[in-house]
């Protein structure tokens, strides 16, 4: 070995050392930079027998592909579970702990404390107002939640945007960073700072959507989701977010574009092609993720769980109840109790089957029951149909005949010859059969019923039902036209008409004095002997009697042609009373037709303005003729706190197993306040197992990717020494070469 | 919310700090609020205790409200009942029949006292409460009774209960029936004196029909020497003294006779003698001839002596006893004035009795009554009569002419509206159609052996013999309160009173008799208690329980039938609720999850009706001493009142007693369901606080660990970052 090839070595040592050095420097400086995976040199021994020397290898970039991808799994969980966590502690905050101010107990024990006060002092102003103040309290409140639950829904969409724009941005970030990767030519401190920053790029969008990467082995990445779209391939695709604008508790997402009331997420392909990413279930987990559940499902849920609650009291106070009369084998309920019924309304069917088990069936009133009506099974266990219940009775008994409401495993409906229906089984007892409507607005109003005239004109018809809830002095009017004179008739409700009945003109209209409101045989009879009684003053070929199924049947021929056949009747005085009602002083009768009634109720419930401006209304029932002591109207609602249960429409949480509200109001604000604490509880639970698994993640790639301050001093001084060791043979090389160069000098 | 923490990392020892440091402020909030936890999320399973606690909580809460108001009210029902048992035993107490007080002092007060209580009565009726007027039922906003000004006097066309109580009193009494005063049985006359020479003529009775006998006198003619008819009174005193004899002394019996002085003198003794023998040397004016077996004769000597020895004025006297038991010397007195005419001897021609009347409309009338010797073929004249025999049939012919002159004054009766027809020896009573009046006739019954009767309802006697005295006719009839009264008629052989029909000489005579007493009884009970019955019956009809008054249907006196009233006519005395339904019920309150109790009071529930009626039915009765029915209206009506109020009608629907302890029965179950209600809500405090709120000591302990920890956390770790390679290179 030649002192030339010692130098040499030593000259190597010093260059090795010097990279080392740059390396460690390095490496201490950005101890602190977030991002920054350690680097180590690579260090080669060059040479062949005697000639060997060092030389500086590739810089080593720490990384670890299977903790990468265990922590790219993490993050987006984490992210999802806090951003829940963050609206879960708000909703939690909005609903209130139990008993304190302001909590949907607390305002609902209020209610039922002013309204017990009341029953006790119903002539008292200040006990009526104060029952009043806690109403519209109570209103306020559901309103105050759900609106606050809509804020929080709005300010998903105003995030689900920012988040698009900033994962838009990084996606772009990271289309340029493999572009850059791509390139061989790059130096290896470029291509680890690259690597750096592609994997800081990937974090962070993992932190807004679970994502699949893939490391291609020139470094570059792929994106994708779960579900296979490829989000970054060489070209990357865009995200876009049309924003719904403001969202109301009435704004949900359906899988039907032109129902779905909420933003629209979706990416657009390199190639144009659009995928929307909510329908797809393609962001299932990350910050999107938790914002897309929180808009659809948690928030929304919360809003329909005091949807419930505010539909709930609202029909215990404005549900009249109306029970049939016993007959034989069953029960019979009147055709005017069934009229009243309004969309959503129902009849309540009691019965104990052949095996001795009690048994409810709930008839749902809806304007179109369609060919096979719905039928299914309420939270409360009553079996449950959505049929035409308020109008012709023979649609009822269609409807029900379709929908499977048959013998043997049901009682048999019919109806009598007066258009009542009836309830009745050999073997089966029918213990309850009631109507329970919601009362009209105003005591006494006047509303008109209209009949169906048909098309030519020549027959019309007025359901039993109309007739049936007329009061003495309610009348029906029936226009016609004789050639080009018009005409009136009218027939006018009595207790008791003479034999034949009173005939008299108002102005140019004929009036009869029969009985309409007590049944079909009684009414014809009565038309009978005042035609009779008329001759030819009746008009001739108009003919007027009572169907089969007990309705008032018009037949006309010749010259005389039907307009119009009407019933007026007066509201009757009920005990129920529309104290809560929706927007408009509407009131609120549940009906299921389109989004239904009750969705976003709560945001919708208020005080009736009549009783505000009155709060005698409280107790009157009888429009003024109440006297003020009287509490029956107090202790019926009273007892419709106890005794009326309701039930969610629909499911929340989980569909499979989904938790429906059921009970009296008391038990559903309860269970409201139950579900939703324990679903925040188990939530922020969730947050932080997932905060722990992270930050155990976390310090795994702290060990791996981090810099040991102290582990690099130790090595600069290694380095320091060898470097020292080399500049040292290279003096001593220098040293012998000079000795041997003055020997020979 | 920073989730990519690798780019900035923190090490695991200083996020347990931080946590520390969290768990540290919680537990000083702990501490600070005593709240296990702050928020729905952190209460996990204590959320449906609470919530369950509470709700149960709230409830009892409105009860406890409920309770408070209800016992408020309860508290001013029991002190209102209280007054009201008061005011009942007070009314019960303050009269009796017949008890008249000292110059008829309780009846004069009676009806002020009346007056007073009635208005006591409706103050408490409208008893409220904080603006809540607790007898009315369910109408609770406006007093339900009216003021007591309104429903006595009314207002403009609504007539208040006095008007009601006139019209009835009218419609029962009937209109006034004019007759002779010999229809109804006057003048009452008694001819007695040994020689039938004393009339005595009774105003007692007259002033029913408010007649009165002013004075009496006589005149003789001038030709005449004596003046034949001695008069006296009216007096109440005894007069007419006349002594009877049961048996005939022997001779030489002696009696001796005390005189009592009407002017209240000294006490006069006089010893008298019976001798078969008038002495005659010296002569003896003590003696007295005794007429063998004629005590009536013997009796006559006797009085002749005595009244020599006493100066001729035995009538100056109130009372004349003997110390032997066969011989009695009495007046006539019937507790009324009494003229007294006296025969000294038979009179002469054109002497003259004059005795002055005061009429009804107070106007006097003068009856002249001049004796006449008849010749032959003559006749009396109007105000004759003629001279007889003797003393006793000169009486007796006066005594007629008496009879006739003054029974043909006018007088006006009351019969009640039954009508009394007499045929022969038959008198039946019949009872017309209508409602007013006496009512049905429910019984008759005689003791008379010779008599036939028809039953009611159309009774009748007929008199088929002699009646003896002490024999009675007696009817049953109804009056229009509704209460029964018996009208009885006893046989006798004297002047008649009030109530007594005089035996004729034959069956026609008692029959007219007893048909004259028949009507002035009737006409009597018909002025006092049949005026009684209507004016409470009035107050029926006012204070209707149902709210519709009764009203006479046109003209009282002819009236046959009641109508309803309305609110435009009459004063609706009563505006609260009106139902058949339990009055208890009127007014309840939950005071706990299953109890709920009744508290309500209707002011028209019988037993305070009827307080008010009966106290209304006094307030309008006044007695004036001067009126001559008073004493029996009042009897008539204190008898009603204490029938009314008294103690037996404590177990009656609806007596302030029965209403008191209902009352008492609703406080009791108020105050045991008060009782478990705080027990419960204690337990359940309990609960509550052992769910929701934390243990001072333990999070105390907590703390303090948790600072020890942190403390040591923080020394250790700023000691591990010292711990530097970087510190020790040098």
């Amino acid at each position: 070995m030649g002192l030339t090839v010692a130098i040499g070595s030593a000259l190597s040592g010093l260059k090795a050392s010097q990279t080392a050095l740059e390396v460690i420097s390095r490496n201490i400086s950005n101890a602190g930079t977030p991002g920054y995976h350690k680097q180590s040199l690579n260090v080669i021994e060059v040479g062949r027998g005697d000639n060997s020397y060092v030389r500086a290898g590739s810089v080593q970039r720490a990384f670890d592909s299977i903790l990468q991808g265990y922590y790219t799994k993490q993050v987006p969980n984490s992210a999802y579970t806090a951003s829940q966590a963050s609206f879960l502690d708000r909703l939690q905050t909005v609903l209130g702990k139990p008993g304190s101010a302001g909590s949907l107990d607390t305002m609902l024990g209020n209610l039922q404390n002013a309204l017990s006060a009341l029953a006790t002092s119903p002539d008292n102003y200040a006990t009526r107002a104060d029952m009043v103040s806690q109403a519209t309290n109570m209103a306020g409140t559901l309103n105050r939640m759900s609106d606050e639950i809509q804020g929080m829904r709005r300010e998903t969409e105003t995030r689900i945007a920012t988040a698009v724009d900033h994962v838009n941005s990084r996606l772009t970030s990271l289309r340029d960073i493999n572009l850059g990767l791509a390139d061989y030519g790059l130096d290896q401190t470029t291509r680890a700072s690259l690597l750096d920053q592609r994997d800081r790029l990937v974090s962070d969008l993992s932190e807004m959507m679970d994502l699949r990467v893939d490391y291609n082995p020139d470094g570059t990445v792929r994106l994708g989701t779960l579900s296979g779209t490829t989000i970054l391939d060489v070209k990357a695709a865009r995200f876009e977010f049309d924003q719904a604008g403001s969202l109301t508790p009435r704004s949900e997402f359906s899988l039907d574009d032109a129902q779905s009331g909420v933003g629209k997420l979706e990416l657009v392909m390199p190639n144009g092609t659009r995928i929307d990413l909510v329908k797809e279930g393609a962001i299932r987990s990350g910050t999107l993720g938790a914002l897309v559940e929180m808009r659809d499902g948690t928030l929304q849920n919360a809003q329909r769980q005091l949807d419930d609650i505010a539909a709930g009291l609202a029909q215990i106070f404005s549900t009249d109840q109306r029970p049939g009369t016993t007959i034989a084998n069953g029960m019979e309920l009147n055709a005017g109790d069934l009229a009243a019924l309004q969309p959503g309304n129902d009849v309540v069917v009691g019965y104990t089957d052949a095996n001795g088990v009690a048994r409810e069936l709930r008839i749902v009133n809806v304007a179109n029951a369609g060919a096979t009506p719905r039928s299914y099974t309420d939270s409360n266990g009553a079996k449950t149909v959505e049929v035409r219940a308020s109008g012709e009775i023979a649609n009822l008994l269609a409807d029900l005949t379709s929908a499977g409401i048959v013998p043997p495993n049901f009682p048999t409906f019919g109806q009598d010859a007066d258009g009542n229906l009836n309830v009745t089984s050999t073997n089966m007892a029918v213990t309850k059969l009631v109507a329970r409507p919601t009362v009209p607005t105003g005591v006494g109003a006047e509303v008109e019923r209209p009949g169906l005239v048909s098309a030519d004109l020549l027959t019309a018809e007025l359901s039993a039902g109309a007739l049936a809830s007329a009061k003495f002095g309610d009348s029906v009017t029936i226009d016609f036209h004789t050639s080009l004179t018009p005409g009136q008739i009218r027939l006018v409700n009595v207790a008791n008409p003479s034999s034949p009945p009173q005939t008299y003109t108002d102005g140019t209209t004929r009036v009869y004095e029969v009985r309409l409101s007590q049944g079909a045989t009684n009414l014809a009879q009565d038309l009978n002997e005042a035609k009779n009684a008329l001759g030819s003053n009746w008009p001739p070929t108009l003919d007027i009697g009572v169907d089969s199924s007990g309705d008032l049947a018009l037949n006309a021929s010749g010259p005389i042609t039907i307009d119009a056949v009407a019933a007026k009747t007066t509201n009757p005085t009920s005990l129920a009373l529309n104290l809560f009602v929706d927007s408009g002083d509407k009131p609120f009768t549940n009906a299921l037709e389109g989004q239904g009634q009750r969705l976003g109720f709560a945001s919708r419930i208020k005080v009736a303005g009549d009783v505000v401006a009155n709060n005698k209304l409280l107790v009157d029932y009888t429009g003024g003729g109440t006297a003020s002591g009287d509490s029956k109207r107090v202790e019926f609602i009273v007892d419709q706190f106890k005794s009326m249960r309701f039930g969610s429409n629909t499911p929340v949480g989980n569909s499979a197993s989904g938790f429906r509200l059921s009970g009296t109001i008391s038990d559903m604000v309860s269970q409201t306040m139950e579900y939703q604490g324990s679903n925040i509880a188990t939530g922020l639970a969730a947050n932080q197992t997932n905060e722990q698994t992270l930050a155990a993640i976390t310090s795994r790639m702290e060990e791996t990717y981090g810099v040991d301050i102290n582990e690099e001093v130790a090595r600069l001084m290694e380095l320091q020494n060898a470097y020292a060791a080399n500049a040292r043979v290279a003096s001593v090389v220098q040293e012998l070469l000079n000795t041997l160069m003055q020997a020979f000098s | 919310m920073l989730i990519n923490k690798s780019m900035y990392p923190v090490k695991a020892g200083y996020s347990a700090i931080s946590t520390m440091q969290g768990q540290l402020g919680k537990l000083q909030t702990q501490l600070g609020n005593g709240q296990k936890a702050q928020t729905l999320a952190e209460m996990g399973n204590d959320r449906t205790v609470s919530l369950a606690t509470r709700d149960r909580l709230t409830k009892l809460d409105a009860f406890k409200a409920n309770i408070d108001t209800v016992n408020l009210r309860l508290g001013f029902l029991d002190q209102a009942f209280t007054a009201l048992n008061g005011l009942k035993s007070e009314t019960r107490n303050s009269a009796t029949p017949t008890s008249f007080g000292e110059n008829g002092l309780v009846m004069a007060s009676l009806q002020k006292d009346s007056e007073n209580r009635l208005s006591q009565l409706l103050e408490t009726l409208n008893l409220s409460v904080a603006g809540r007027y607790l007898m009315g039922g369910n109408k609770t906003d406006s007093p339900p009774v009216k003021s007591m000004d309104l429903i006595m006097n009314g207002q403009g066309p609504q007539a208040g209960y006095k008007t009601v109580v006139n019209e009835r009193n009218r419609a029962d009494l009937g209109a006034d029936v004019p007759i002779s005063l010999g229809g109804v049985g006057l003048p009452n006359t008694n001819i007695s004196g040994p020689h039938g020479n004393y009339l005595s003529v009774s105003s007692n009775m007259f002033d029913a029909f408010e007649y009165k006998l002013t004075s009496v006198s006589s005149s003789a003619p001038a030709s005449a020497t004596v003046k034949s008819i001695q008069t006296a009174g009216p007096t109440s005193n005894p007069i007419n003294q006349t002594a009877y004899f049961t048996q005939v002394p022997s001779h030489g019996d002696t009696v001796t006779v005390t005189l009592k002085r009407q002017d209240g003198g000294a006490t006069l003794s006089q010893q008298l003698k019976a001798v078969t023998a008038l002495s005659t040397s010296p002569v003896d004016n003590t003696e007295y001839l005794i007429v063998a077996n004629d005590p009536g004769g013997t009796a006559a000597n006797f009085q002749a002596t005595l009244s020599a020895l006493t100066g001729h004025d035995l009538d100056q006297y109130s009372s004349i006893t003997t110390n032997n038991t066969a011989i009695k010397v009495t007046g006539e007195a019937d507790g009324a004035d009494n003229l007294s005419i006296k025969l000294v001897q038979n009179p002469v021609d054109g002497e003259k009795l004059s005795i002055v009347v005061q009429k009804p409309d107070q106007t006097f009338q003068t009856i002249h009554l001049t004796a006449r010797t008849l010749a032959a073929g003559e006749t009396l004249d109007d105000g004759e009569f003629e001279i007889g025999a003797d003393r006793r049939e000169t009486m007796e012919n006066l005594q007629a002419a008496l009879k006739q002159e003054m029974g043909a004054l006018q007088a006006n009766v009351k019969t009640g509206r039954l009508e009394i027809e007499r045929t022969g020896t038959t008198v039946s009573i019949e009872k017309p159609t209508g409602v007013f009046g006496f009512g049905d006739l429910t019984s008759i019954s005689t003791t008379i052996g010779n008599s036939t009767l028809s039953p009611a309802p159309d009774p009748s006697i007929t008199f088929t013999g002699t009646v003896k005295a002490g024999e009675m006719v007696s009817f049953g009839v109804k009056m229009p309160d509704g209460t029964t009264t018996t009208i009885q008629l006893n046989a006798v052989d004297r002047n008649p009173g009030v109530g007594q029909f005089r035996i004729g000489k034959d069956a026609t005579e008692t029959a007219a008799n007893f048909e004259a007493a028949l009507r002035f009884k009737l006409n009597d009970v018909a002025n006092t208690e049949l005026k009684a019955a209507s004016t409470y019956a009035a107050a029926d009809d006012f204070f209707a329980a149902d709210g519709i008054p009764q009203r006479v249907l046109g003209n009282p006196e002819t009236a046959i039938a009641l109508r309803d009233g309305n609110a435009t006519d009459t004063v609706i005395w009563y505006t609260g609720e009106i139902a058949s339904t339990n009055a208890r019920l009127s007014a309840t309150a939950q005071v706990d999850e299953a109890t709920k109790v009744g508290y309500g009071v209707r002011a028209n529930e019988d037993g305070l009706i009827e307080m008010v009626r009966t106290l209304a039915a006094m307030s309008v009765q006044d007695y004036k001493n001067s009126d001559p029915n008073a004493k029996g209206i009042f009897s008539a009506m204190v008898g009603r009142q204490m029938a009314s109020m008294s103690a037996g009608t404590a177990t009656n629907e609806g007596s302030v007693e029965r209403i008191a302890l209902e009352l008492g029965v609703t406080k009791a179950t108020v105050g045991r369901a008060s009782e478990r209600n705080v027990a419960f809500a204690g337990q359940l405090e309990t609960l509550l606080t052992g769910v929701e709120t934390v243990t001072m000591e333990e999070t105390v302990m907590q703390l303090l660990a948790l600072k020890t920890r942190l403390e040591a956390s923080y020394q250790t770790t700023a000691q591990v970052a010292n711990l530097s390679l970087v510190n020790y290179l040098k």
